[in-house]
Protein backbone atom coordinates (compact mmCIF):
# COMPACT_ATOMS: atom_id res chain seq x y z
CA UNK A 1 0.00 0.00 0.00
CA UNK A 2 1.78 3.65 -0.54
CA UNK A 3 1.21 6.80 1.02
CA UNK A 4 -1.89 7.89 -0.94
CA UNK A 5 -3.42 4.78 -0.58
CA UNK A 6 -2.63 4.69 3.20
CA UNK A 7 -3.87 8.30 3.01
CA UNK A 8 -7.28 7.42 1.56
CA UNK A 9 -7.24 4.41 4.08
CA UNK A 10 -7.19 6.41 7.22
CA UNK A 11 -9.69 9.23 5.51
CA UNK A 12 -11.95 6.73 4.26
CA UNK A 13 -11.78 5.14 8.41
CA UNK A 14 -12.32 8.02 10.03
CA UNK A 15 -15.11 9.21 7.95
CA UNK A 16 -16.50 5.74 8.42
CA UNK A 17 -16.28 5.90 11.84
CA UNK A 18 -17.73 9.33 12.44
CA UNK A 19 -20.67 7.90 10.50
CA UNK A 20 -20.85 5.23 12.39
CA UNK A 21 -20.45 7.38 16.14
CA UNK A 22 -23.12 9.63 14.82
CA UNK A 23 -25.63 6.80 14.35
CA UNK A 24 -27.41 7.87 11.40
CA UNK A 25 -29.01 10.65 9.27
CA UNK A 26 -31.51 12.03 11.73
CA UNK A 27 -29.05 12.44 14.34
CA UNK A 28 -28.58 16.29 13.92
CA UNK A 29 -31.17 17.92 16.44
CA UNK A 30 -34.04 18.66 13.76
CA UNK A 31 -34.85 21.19 16.12
CA UNK A 32 -31.86 23.25 14.57
CA UNK A 33 -31.81 25.58 11.73
CA UNK A 34 -28.52 24.04 10.43
CA UNK A 35 -28.49 20.35 9.12
CA UNK A 36 -25.01 18.57 8.54
CA UNK A 37 -25.34 15.17 6.68
CA UNK A 38 -22.55 12.84 5.24
CA UNK A 39 -21.89 10.13 2.88
CA UNK A 40 -19.14 8.24 1.97
CA UNK A 41 -18.36 4.75 -0.56
CA UNK A 42 -15.24 3.61 -0.99
CA UNK A 43 -15.44 1.26 -4.26
CA UNK A 44 -12.76 -1.37 -5.33
CA UNK A 45 -12.96 -2.82 -8.33
CA UNK A 46 -10.46 -5.12 -10.99
CA UNK A 47 -11.46 -6.21 -14.39
CA UNK A 48 -10.02 -9.61 -16.03
CA UNK A 49 -8.29 -8.02 -19.31
CA UNK A 50 -5.61 -5.51 -19.72
CA UNK A 51 -7.81 -2.46 -20.60
CA UNK A 52 -9.45 0.57 -18.63
CA UNK A 53 -13.45 1.37 -18.43
CA UNK A 54 -16.16 2.68 -16.64
CA UNK A 55 -16.95 6.37 -15.73
CA UNK A 56 -13.63 8.19 -15.70
CA UNK A 57 -11.85 5.04 -17.37
CA UNK A 58 -10.37 4.26 -13.93
CA UNK A 59 -11.19 0.29 -13.51
CA UNK A 60 -8.47 -1.87 -15.02
CA UNK A 61 -6.61 -4.83 -14.42
CA UNK A 62 -5.19 -3.34 -11.01
CA UNK A 63 -7.01 -3.66 -7.76
CA UNK A 64 -8.20 0.00 -7.50
CA UNK A 65 -9.92 1.83 -4.77
CA UNK A 66 -10.73 5.18 -6.20
CA UNK A 67 -12.96 4.73 -9.29
CA UNK A 68 -16.48 5.71 -7.55
CA UNK A 69 -15.10 6.63 -4.02
CA UNK A 70 -16.41 9.51 -3.07
CA UNK A 71 -16.95 11.59 0.14
CA UNK A 72 -19.99 14.17 0.60
CA UNK A 73 -21.28 16.63 3.21
CA UNK A 74 -24.13 18.55 2.77
CA UNK A 75 -24.77 21.52 4.71
CA UNK A 76 -28.49 22.71 5.21
CA UNK A 77 -29.89 26.06 6.51
CA UNK A 78 -33.19 27.02 7.03
CA UNK A 79 -33.03 30.95 6.83
CA UNK A 80 -36.77 30.85 8.00
CA UNK A 81 -40.11 28.43 7.49
CA UNK A 82 -40.51 29.19 3.43
CA UNK A 83 -36.40 29.35 2.59
CA UNK A 84 -33.49 27.62 3.36
CA UNK A 85 -29.63 27.16 2.02
CA UNK A 86 -27.98 24.13 0.39
CA UNK A 87 -24.74 22.85 0.04
CA UNK A 88 -23.01 19.59 -1.06
CA UNK A 89 -19.31 19.42 -0.82
CA UNK A 90 -17.96 16.67 -2.52
CA UNK A 91 -13.86 14.93 -2.74
CA UNK A 92 -13.88 12.15 -5.22
CA UNK A 93 -10.93 9.61 -5.43
CA UNK A 94 -10.62 9.99 -9.24
CA UNK A 95 -10.02 13.54 -8.33
CA UNK A 96 -7.26 12.87 -6.02
CA UNK A 97 -9.43 13.88 -3.39
CA UNK A 98 -9.87 17.47 -4.03
CA UNK A 99 -12.60 19.31 -2.59
CA UNK A 100 -15.32 20.65 -4.61
CA UNK A 101 -18.57 22.56 -4.25
CA UNK A 102 -20.84 20.21 -6.11
CA UNK A 103 -24.18 22.55 -5.66
CA UNK A 104 -25.30 25.17 -3.45
CA UNK A 105 -28.77 26.59 -3.98
CA UNK A 106 -31.38 29.08 -2.16
CA UNK A 107 -34.52 27.22 -1.80
CA UNK A 108 -38.23 29.39 -1.49
CA UNK A 109 -41.46 27.40 -0.96
CA UNK A 110 -43.69 29.93 -2.13
CA UNK A 111 -46.65 27.45 -0.45
CA UNK A 112 -46.28 23.61 1.00
CA UNK A 113 -46.69 22.44 -2.85
CA UNK A 114 -45.21 25.06 -5.02
CA UNK A 115 -41.44 25.98 -4.98
CA UNK A 116 -38.62 27.27 -6.34
CA UNK A 117 -34.67 26.63 -6.21
CA UNK A 118 -31.75 28.80 -7.73
CA UNK A 119 -28.23 28.41 -8.08
CA UNK A 120 -25.96 25.26 -8.56
CA UNK A 121 -28.20 22.18 -9.09
CA UNK A 122 -27.49 18.83 -9.93
CA UNK A 123 -28.75 18.14 -13.60
CA UNK A 124 -31.84 15.67 -13.14
CA UNK A 125 -30.78 14.02 -16.63
CA UNK A 126 -32.27 10.15 -15.34
CA UNK A 127 -33.84 8.41 -12.55
CA UNK A 128 -30.41 8.20 -10.45
CA UNK A 129 -28.67 11.20 -11.85
CA UNK A 130 -28.68 13.41 -8.60
CA UNK A 131 -28.09 11.15 -6.56
CA UNK A 132 -25.71 8.89 -8.64
CA UNK A 133 -22.81 9.38 -6.12
CA UNK A 134 -24.56 8.16 -3.14
CA UNK A 135 -23.90 4.97 -2.87
CA UNK A 136 -26.25 3.96 0.04
CA UNK A 137 -29.32 5.49 -1.77
CA UNK A 138 -29.78 2.56 -4.66
CA UNK A 139 -28.56 -1.13 -4.88
CA UNK A 140 -25.85 -1.48 -6.85
CA UNK A 141 -22.16 -0.89 -6.32
CA UNK A 142 -22.37 1.57 -8.93
CA UNK A 143 -24.91 2.84 -11.18
CA UNK A 144 -25.15 1.04 -14.60
CA UNK A 145 -22.22 2.76 -16.24
CA UNK A 146 -23.40 2.28 -19.98
CA UNK A 147 -25.97 4.73 -18.61
CA UNK A 148 -25.08 7.18 -15.49
CA UNK A 149 -21.84 7.82 -17.68
CA UNK A 150 -22.06 10.75 -19.24
CA UNK A 151 -24.70 12.71 -16.96
CA UNK A 152 -22.22 13.60 -14.09
CA UNK A 153 -22.85 17.26 -14.10
CA UNK A 154 -24.23 20.39 -12.69
CA UNK A 155 -26.49 23.67 -14.26
CA UNK A 156 -26.48 27.06 -13.08
CA UNK A 157 -30.05 28.11 -13.07
CA UNK A 158 -33.45 28.26 -11.67
CA UNK A 159 -36.01 25.05 -10.82
CA UNK A 160 -39.55 25.14 -10.07
CA UNK A 161 -41.17 22.45 -8.51
CA UNK A 162 -45.44 21.89 -8.56
CA UNK A 163 -46.28 19.11 -6.25
CA UNK A 164 -49.84 17.42 -5.62
CA UNK A 165 -51.44 14.66 -3.41
CA UNK A 166 -53.96 12.54 -4.15
CA UNK A 167 -54.30 8.91 -5.70
CA UNK A 168 -52.17 9.52 -8.07
CA UNK A 169 -49.62 11.75 -6.24
CA UNK A 170 -46.66 13.33 -7.83
CA UNK A 171 -44.78 16.62 -8.81
CA UNK A 172 -43.17 18.15 -11.94
CA UNK A 173 -40.17 20.21 -11.97
CA UNK A 174 -39.22 23.14 -14.76
CA UNK A 175 -36.09 23.88 -14.56
CA UNK A 176 -33.99 26.39 -17.11
CA UNK A 177 -30.05 27.47 -16.69
CA UNK A 178 -26.60 27.04 -17.85
CA UNK A 179 -24.77 23.30 -17.35
CA UNK A 180 -21.04 22.83 -16.60
CA UNK A 181 -19.05 19.44 -16.56
CA UNK A 182 -15.22 19.63 -15.67
CA UNK A 183 -12.66 17.27 -17.39
CA UNK A 184 -12.13 13.96 -16.20
CA UNK A 185 -16.30 14.03 -15.16
CA UNK A 186 -18.74 11.75 -17.48
CA UNK A 187 -15.67 10.07 -19.48
CA UNK A 188 -14.79 13.08 -21.26
CA UNK A 189 -11.25 14.58 -22.02
CA UNK A 190 -12.05 18.11 -21.92
CA UNK A 191 -14.11 20.29 -20.03
CA UNK A 192 -17.42 21.75 -21.17
CA UNK A 193 -21.16 24.16 -21.45
CA UNK A 194 -23.84 23.10 -22.02
CA UNK A 195 -25.97 26.41 -22.51
CA UNK A 196 -29.60 26.96 -22.51
CA UNK A 197 -30.83 24.32 -20.88
CA UNK A 198 -34.26 23.64 -20.33
CA UNK A 199 -36.31 20.43 -19.86
CA UNK A 200 -38.96 18.96 -17.27
CA UNK A 201 -39.06 15.97 -14.66
CA UNK A 202 -42.26 14.23 -13.84
CA UNK A 203 -43.08 12.08 -11.18
CA UNK A 204 -46.19 9.91 -10.69
CA UNK A 205 -46.45 7.45 -7.50
CA UNK A 206 -49.00 4.92 -7.10
CA UNK A 207 -49.22 2.18 -4.42
CA UNK A 208 -45.49 0.82 -4.49
CA UNK A 209 -44.85 2.18 -7.93
CA UNK A 210 -42.86 5.12 -9.11
CA UNK A 211 -43.13 6.65 -12.54
CA UNK A 212 -40.74 8.94 -13.74
CA UNK A 213 -40.18 11.27 -16.81
CA UNK A 214 -38.30 14.04 -17.72
CA UNK A 215 -36.75 15.98 -21.24
CA UNK A 216 -33.81 18.13 -20.99
CA UNK A 217 -32.39 19.92 -23.53
CA UNK A 218 -29.39 22.66 -24.40
CA UNK A 219 -26.65 23.33 -26.42
CA UNK A 220 -23.51 21.42 -25.67
CA UNK A 221 -20.21 23.22 -26.31
CA UNK A 222 -16.60 21.04 -25.78
CA UNK A 223 -14.10 23.54 -24.33
CA UNK A 224 -10.83 22.83 -25.98
CA UNK A 225 -7.94 24.45 -25.54
CA UNK A 226 -4.97 24.01 -28.49
CA UNK A 227 -1.90 24.73 -26.52
CA UNK A 228 -2.49 21.80 -24.61
CA UNK A 229 0.51 18.76 -25.06
CA UNK A 230 -2.60 16.40 -23.64
CA UNK A 231 -2.60 13.38 -26.05
CA UNK A 232 -6.02 13.21 -25.74
CA UNK A 233 -6.89 16.86 -25.63
CA UNK A 234 -4.30 17.08 -28.71
CA UNK A 235 -6.72 14.64 -30.67
CA UNK A 236 -9.47 16.36 -29.66
CA UNK A 237 -8.33 19.74 -31.19
CA UNK A 238 -7.64 17.84 -34.30
CA UNK A 239 -10.44 16.11 -34.40
CA UNK A 240 -12.32 19.95 -34.33
CA UNK A 241 -9.94 21.04 -37.11
CA UNK A 242 -11.05 18.35 -39.41
CA UNK A 243 -14.68 18.71 -38.90
CA UNK A 244 -14.56 22.14 -39.71
CA UNK A 245 -14.45 21.10 -43.09
CA UNK A 246 -17.57 19.28 -42.90
CA UNK A 247 -21.32 20.51 -42.81
CA UNK A 248 -21.50 19.64 -39.49
CA UNK A 249 -18.97 22.16 -38.75
CA UNK A 250 -16.41 21.95 -35.65
CA UNK A 251 -17.91 20.92 -32.52
CA UNK A 252 -16.71 23.77 -30.09
CA UNK A 253 -19.34 25.89 -32.04
CA UNK A 254 -21.95 23.93 -30.02
CA UNK A 255 -24.64 20.81 -30.94
CA UNK A 256 -27.88 21.00 -29.59
CA UNK A 257 -28.76 17.96 -27.22
CA UNK A 258 -32.05 16.37 -25.80
CA UNK A 259 -32.29 13.88 -22.99
CA UNK A 260 -35.31 11.85 -23.04
CA UNK A 261 -36.04 9.48 -20.12
CA UNK A 262 -38.86 7.01 -18.88
CA UNK A 263 -38.22 5.01 -15.69
CA UNK A 264 -40.56 2.61 -13.50
CA UNK A 265 -39.54 1.63 -10.37
CA UNK A 266 -41.30 -0.69 -7.45
CA UNK A 267 -40.28 -1.40 -4.09
CA UNK A 268 -42.31 -3.18 -1.62
CA UNK A 269 -41.50 -5.07 0.92
CA UNK A 270 -40.46 -8.52 -0.63
CA UNK A 271 -38.99 -7.40 -4.47
CA UNK A 272 -37.73 -4.18 -6.20
CA UNK A 273 -37.53 -3.56 -9.68
CA UNK A 274 -36.00 -0.29 -11.90
CA UNK A 275 -36.64 -0.33 -15.75
CA UNK A 276 -35.52 2.91 -17.34
CA UNK A 277 -35.09 3.79 -20.45
CA UNK A 278 -33.19 6.83 -21.74
CA UNK A 279 -31.60 8.57 -25.17
CA UNK A 280 -29.61 11.06 -25.70
CA UNK A 281 -29.99 12.69 -29.37
CA UNK A 282 -27.22 15.50 -30.71
CA UNK A 283 -28.73 17.40 -33.96
CA UNK A 284 -25.22 17.04 -35.74
CA UNK A 285 -21.58 16.32 -35.04
CA UNK A 286 -19.52 13.46 -33.91
CA UNK A 287 -21.36 12.56 -30.59
CA UNK A 288 -23.02 9.46 -30.50
CA UNK A 289 -27.05 9.62 -30.38
CA UNK A 290 -27.39 6.82 -28.04
CA UNK A 291 -30.74 4.66 -26.60
CA UNK A 292 -29.64 2.73 -23.26
CA UNK A 293 -32.07 0.55 -21.58
CA UNK A 294 -31.32 -1.15 -18.60
CA UNK A 295 -33.44 -3.40 -16.04
CA UNK A 296 -33.06 -4.75 -12.67
CA UNK A 297 -34.57 -6.76 -10.44
CA UNK A 298 -33.78 -7.48 -6.74
CA UNK A 299 -35.42 -9.13 -3.35
CA UNK A 300 -35.56 -7.70 0.00
CA UNK A 301 -34.17 -10.83 2.64
CA UNK A 302 -33.76 -9.30 5.83
CA UNK A 303 -30.56 -7.44 5.45
CA UNK A 304 -29.71 -9.14 2.11
CA UNK A 305 -30.51 -7.52 -1.32
CA UNK A 306 -29.49 -10.11 -4.00
CA UNK A 307 -30.25 -8.44 -7.66
CA UNK A 308 -29.51 -9.34 -11.31
CA UNK A 309 -29.07 -6.09 -13.81
CA UNK A 310 -29.15 -6.51 -17.46
CA UNK A 311 -28.31 -2.96 -19.52
CA UNK A 312 -28.43 -2.85 -23.28
CA UNK A 313 -26.89 0.25 -24.84
CA UNK A 314 -26.99 1.43 -28.91
CA UNK A 315 -26.32 4.02 -30.80
CA UNK A 316 -29.14 5.20 -32.83
CA UNK A 317 -29.44 4.37 -37.07
CA UNK A 318 -29.51 8.45 -36.83
CA UNK A 319 -26.26 8.70 -34.89
CA UNK A 320 -24.63 5.74 -37.30
CA UNK A 321 -25.71 7.78 -40.59
CA UNK A 322 -24.66 10.83 -39.58
CA UNK A 323 -20.99 9.46 -38.60
CA UNK A 324 -20.81 7.12 -41.29
CA UNK A 325 -21.91 10.89 -43.38
CA UNK A 326 -19.02 12.84 -41.26
CA UNK A 327 -16.32 9.93 -42.37
CA UNK A 328 -17.38 9.75 -46.20
CA UNK A 329 -17.05 14.01 -46.09
CA UNK A 330 -13.39 13.26 -44.56
CA UNK A 331 -11.97 10.74 -46.68
CA UNK A 332 -8.94 12.09 -48.34
CA UNK A 333 -9.61 15.41 -47.00
CA UNK A 334 -6.57 17.52 -46.46
CA UNK A 335 -5.08 17.46 -43.33
CA UNK A 336 -7.36 14.68 -41.60
CA UNK A 337 -5.47 12.02 -39.95
CA UNK A 338 -6.64 8.26 -39.61
CA UNK A 339 -6.30 9.27 -36.05
CA UNK A 340 -8.89 11.59 -35.99
CA UNK A 341 -11.24 9.12 -38.32
CA UNK A 342 -10.77 6.69 -35.78
CA UNK A 343 -11.79 8.87 -33.13
CA UNK A 344 -14.78 9.32 -34.79
CA UNK A 345 -15.41 5.25 -35.48
CA UNK A 346 -15.11 5.46 -31.06
CA UNK A 347 -18.13 7.77 -30.95
CA UNK A 348 -20.43 4.81 -30.95
CA UNK A 349 -22.02 2.59 -28.39
CA UNK A 350 -22.90 -1.08 -28.70
CA UNK A 351 -22.42 -2.54 -25.38
CA UNK A 352 -24.34 -4.83 -23.09
CA UNK A 353 -24.01 -6.20 -19.70
CA UNK A 354 -25.37 -8.72 -17.20
CA UNK A 355 -24.04 -8.16 -13.23
CA UNK A 356 -25.18 -10.04 -10.51
CA UNK A 357 -25.22 -8.71 -7.04
CA UNK A 358 -25.88 -8.37 -3.26
CA UNK A 359 -26.02 -5.67 -1.00
CA UNK A 360 -25.95 -6.24 2.75
CA UNK A 361 -26.88 -3.84 5.33
CA UNK A 362 -24.46 -4.00 8.27
CA UNK A 363 -25.93 -1.20 9.60
CA UNK A 364 -29.57 1.13 8.77
CA UNK A 365 -26.58 3.40 7.76
CA UNK A 366 -23.98 1.32 6.32
CA UNK A 367 -23.72 -1.22 3.91
CA UNK A 368 -21.18 -3.54 1.91
CA UNK A 369 -21.95 -4.56 -1.58
CA UNK A 370 -20.41 -7.33 -4.11
CA UNK A 371 -21.09 -7.35 -7.82
CA UNK A 372 -19.35 -9.13 -10.62
CA UNK A 373 -20.16 -7.74 -14.08
CA UNK A 374 -19.92 -9.34 -17.87
CA UNK A 375 -19.40 -6.90 -20.58
CA UNK A 376 -20.92 -7.98 -24.07
CA UNK A 377 -22.19 -7.05 -27.06
CA UNK A 378 -19.40 -4.91 -28.38
CA UNK A 379 -19.18 -6.01 -32.17
CA UNK A 380 -15.58 -4.95 -32.00
CA UNK A 381 -16.24 -1.14 -30.76
CA UNK A 382 -14.80 0.18 -27.65
CA UNK A 383 -17.67 0.63 -25.79
CA UNK A 384 -16.85 2.04 -22.57
CA UNK A 385 -13.32 0.60 -22.66
CA UNK A 386 -10.64 3.33 -23.68
CA UNK A 387 -9.68 0.80 -27.10
CA UNK A 388 -11.45 -2.54 -28.28
CA UNK A 389 -11.40 -5.63 -25.96
CA UNK A 390 -9.56 -8.19 -28.14
CA UNK A 391 -11.83 -10.79 -26.77
CA UNK A 392 -14.96 -8.76 -26.95
CA UNK A 393 -15.71 -9.08 -23.55
CA UNK A 394 -14.76 -8.49 -20.11
CA UNK A 395 -15.37 -9.81 -16.07
CA UNK A 396 -15.09 -6.90 -13.65
CA UNK A 397 -15.62 -7.55 -10.29
CA UNK A 398 -16.82 -4.79 -7.62
CA UNK A 399 -17.10 -3.99 -3.94
CA UNK A 400 -18.64 -1.24 -2.00
CA UNK A 401 -18.60 0.18 1.22
CA UNK A 402 -20.86 2.58 2.10
CA UNK A 403 -22.10 4.71 4.70
CA UNK A 404 -24.61 7.79 5.47
CA UNK A 405 -24.73 9.72 8.37
CA UNK B 1 -42.15 -10.60 46.95
CA UNK B 2 -44.19 -8.05 48.64
CA UNK B 3 -47.98 -6.75 47.13
CA UNK B 4 -46.40 -3.35 45.95
CA UNK B 5 -43.42 -4.91 43.91
CA UNK B 6 -46.11 -7.87 42.14
CA UNK B 7 -48.21 -4.98 41.65
CA UNK B 8 -45.17 -3.42 39.75
CA UNK B 9 -44.48 -6.24 38.13
CA UNK B 10 -48.10 -7.01 36.92
CA UNK B 11 -48.17 -3.84 35.52
CA UNK B 12 -45.11 -3.81 33.68
CA UNK B 13 -46.18 -7.18 32.15
CA UNK B 14 -49.60 -5.68 31.13
CA UNK B 15 -48.36 -2.67 29.61
CA UNK B 16 -45.64 -4.80 27.52
CA UNK B 17 -48.09 -7.24 26.74
CA UNK B 18 -50.53 -4.10 25.75
CA UNK B 19 -48.03 -2.62 23.79
CA UNK B 20 -46.96 -5.55 22.02
CA UNK B 21 -50.33 -5.90 20.87
CA UNK B 22 -51.59 -2.96 20.23
CA UNK B 23 -52.43 -1.37 17.15
CA UNK B 24 -50.61 1.46 15.39
CA UNK B 25 -52.67 4.38 15.16
CA UNK B 26 -52.17 7.86 13.29
CA UNK B 27 -52.92 10.66 14.67
CA UNK B 28 -54.34 14.35 13.60
CA UNK B 29 -55.28 17.19 15.09
CA UNK B 30 -59.44 17.24 15.55
CA UNK B 31 -59.92 19.98 13.40
CA UNK B 32 -58.39 18.44 10.45
CA UNK B 33 -61.19 17.78 8.01
CA UNK B 34 -60.43 14.63 7.09
CA UNK B 35 -61.79 11.62 9.25
CA UNK B 36 -60.40 8.35 7.25
CA UNK B 37 -57.00 7.34 5.27
CA UNK B 38 -56.25 4.95 3.15
CA UNK B 39 -52.89 2.59 3.90
CA UNK B 40 -51.76 4.20 0.74
CA UNK B 41 -52.21 7.59 1.60
CA UNK B 42 -50.52 7.37 4.60
CA UNK B 43 -47.12 5.73 2.89
CA UNK B 44 -47.04 8.63 0.60
CA UNK B 45 -47.38 11.12 2.96
CA UNK B 46 -44.36 9.56 5.14
CA UNK B 47 -41.85 9.07 2.13
CA UNK B 48 -43.05 12.86 1.45
CA UNK B 49 -44.73 11.68 -1.84
CA UNK B 50 -48.07 13.86 -0.96
CA UNK B 51 -48.54 16.21 1.99
CA UNK B 52 -52.35 15.23 2.23
CA UNK B 53 -55.08 13.10 2.55
CA UNK B 54 -58.16 12.84 1.30
CA UNK B 55 -58.05 16.31 -0.07
CA UNK B 56 -57.64 17.64 3.03
CA UNK B 57 -55.36 20.58 4.04
CA UNK B 58 -51.48 20.12 4.35
CA UNK B 59 -50.52 17.87 7.02
CA UNK B 60 -46.70 17.48 7.94
CA UNK B 61 -45.39 14.08 9.73
CA UNK B 62 -43.92 14.20 13.40
CA UNK B 63 -41.54 10.60 13.20
CA UNK B 64 -40.92 8.46 16.67
CA UNK B 65 -36.86 8.29 17.41
CA UNK B 66 -34.70 6.05 15.55
CA UNK B 67 -34.35 2.29 16.70
CA UNK B 68 -38.23 2.94 18.58
CA UNK B 69 -39.98 -0.33 18.16
CA UNK B 70 -42.89 1.26 16.96
CA UNK B 71 -41.47 3.17 14.47
CA UNK B 72 -39.78 0.21 13.11
CA UNK B 73 -43.08 -1.65 12.69
CA UNK B 74 -44.63 1.56 11.12
CA UNK B 75 -42.99 2.04 8.18
CA UNK B 76 -41.99 -2.26 7.79
CA UNK B 77 -45.88 -2.25 8.11
CA UNK B 78 -47.26 0.81 6.25
CA UNK B 79 -44.11 1.91 4.03
CA UNK B 80 -43.08 -1.42 3.30
CA UNK B 81 -39.35 -0.36 4.54
CA UNK B 82 -37.51 -1.81 7.19
CA UNK B 83 -35.16 0.85 9.00
CA UNK B 84 -31.66 0.43 6.62
CA UNK B 85 -34.55 0.70 3.41
CA UNK B 86 -35.72 3.48 4.85
CA UNK B 87 -32.58 5.21 5.90
CA UNK B 88 -31.47 4.08 1.97
CA UNK B 89 -34.70 6.26 0.45
CA UNK B 90 -34.34 8.90 2.80
CA UNK B 91 -30.42 9.62 1.36
CA UNK B 92 -31.93 9.99 -2.25
CA UNK B 93 -33.97 12.76 -0.54
CA UNK B 94 -31.48 14.28 1.57
CA UNK B 95 -28.28 14.37 -0.86
CA UNK B 96 -30.30 15.20 -3.33
CA UNK B 97 -31.64 18.44 -1.21
CA UNK B 98 -35.07 17.49 -1.75
CA UNK B 99 -35.61 16.59 1.47
CA UNK B 100 -34.82 16.15 5.50
CA UNK B 101 -36.15 13.76 7.79
CA UNK B 102 -39.35 14.67 9.49
CA UNK B 103 -39.08 16.40 13.20
CA UNK B 104 -38.63 13.58 15.71
CA UNK B 105 -40.31 14.11 19.22
CA UNK B 106 -38.93 12.25 21.68
CA UNK B 107 -40.76 11.62 24.77
CA UNK B 108 -42.78 8.17 24.04
CA UNK B 109 -46.43 8.13 22.80
CA UNK B 110 -47.78 10.81 25.34
CA UNK B 111 -45.33 13.88 23.82
CA UNK B 112 -46.70 12.52 20.31
CA UNK B 113 -50.23 12.65 21.19
CA UNK B 114 -49.63 16.04 22.88
CA UNK B 115 -47.73 17.55 20.16
CA UNK B 116 -50.50 16.69 17.58
CA UNK B 117 -52.93 17.96 19.73
CA UNK B 118 -51.18 21.38 19.75
CA UNK B 119 -50.21 21.54 15.72
CA UNK B 120 -53.44 21.85 13.03
CA UNK B 121 -50.90 20.48 10.76
CA UNK B 122 -49.11 17.64 11.89
CA UNK B 123 -49.79 13.72 11.56
CA UNK B 124 -47.90 11.24 13.46
CA UNK B 125 -48.33 7.67 14.35
CA UNK B 126 -48.57 5.58 17.84
CA UNK B 127 -49.56 2.92 19.89
CA UNK B 128 -53.30 2.91 20.04
CA UNK B 129 -53.46 2.64 23.37
CA UNK B 130 -52.11 5.73 23.61
CA UNK B 131 -54.67 7.47 21.86
CA UNK B 132 -56.99 10.11 24.03
CA UNK B 133 -59.50 12.57 23.12
CA UNK B 134 -57.34 15.45 22.28
CA UNK B 135 -56.49 14.15 18.62
CA UNK B 136 -57.69 11.97 15.74
CA UNK B 137 -57.21 8.53 14.98
CA UNK B 138 -57.49 8.50 10.66
CA UNK B 139 -55.92 4.85 10.00
CA UNK B 140 -55.36 2.14 12.05
CA UNK B 141 -52.87 -0.65 11.39
CA UNK B 142 -52.70 -4.26 13.07
CA UNK B 143 -49.75 -4.44 15.04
Amino acid sequence: MNMRQTALSRQLAAWLALGTLVGGPTAVAAESPLRINGFLSAVGSQMNIPSSYGYTQEISDKLSFQPGSVLGMQFGYQIDKQSSFNAQLISRGVEDWNVNTEWAYFKYNINHNLSFKAGRQRTPYFYFSEAQEVGFSYPWVLPPIERYTNELSAYDGLAIRQAWSGNWAGNVEFLFGSGIRAKGQGNEEFDSRTKRIAGVVANLYKGFWTYRASVIKGTFVPELDASSEDAEMMAMVSLNKALAQTTSGPITDGTRVVTTDLAANFDNKRWFMLAEIGSVDYDKGVFSDDTVGMLTVGLHMHRLSPYVLLTRGRTNSEGNVRRNDLIAQLNGASGVTESDLTLIRSYTLEENSFSAGVRYDLQSNVDCKFQVTRVTGLNHTNGYFNDTPERGNALIGLFSLDAMF
Amino acid sequence: MNHYMKSIMASLLLGAASWANADIAVIVNPAYAVSAAAPDEISKLFLTKADSVGGGGHLTPVDQPEGNALRDAFYLKVCSKDPAQLNAYWSRLIFTGQGQPWKIIDGGDAAIVDFVSKSPEAVGYVSATAVNAKVKVIATFPE
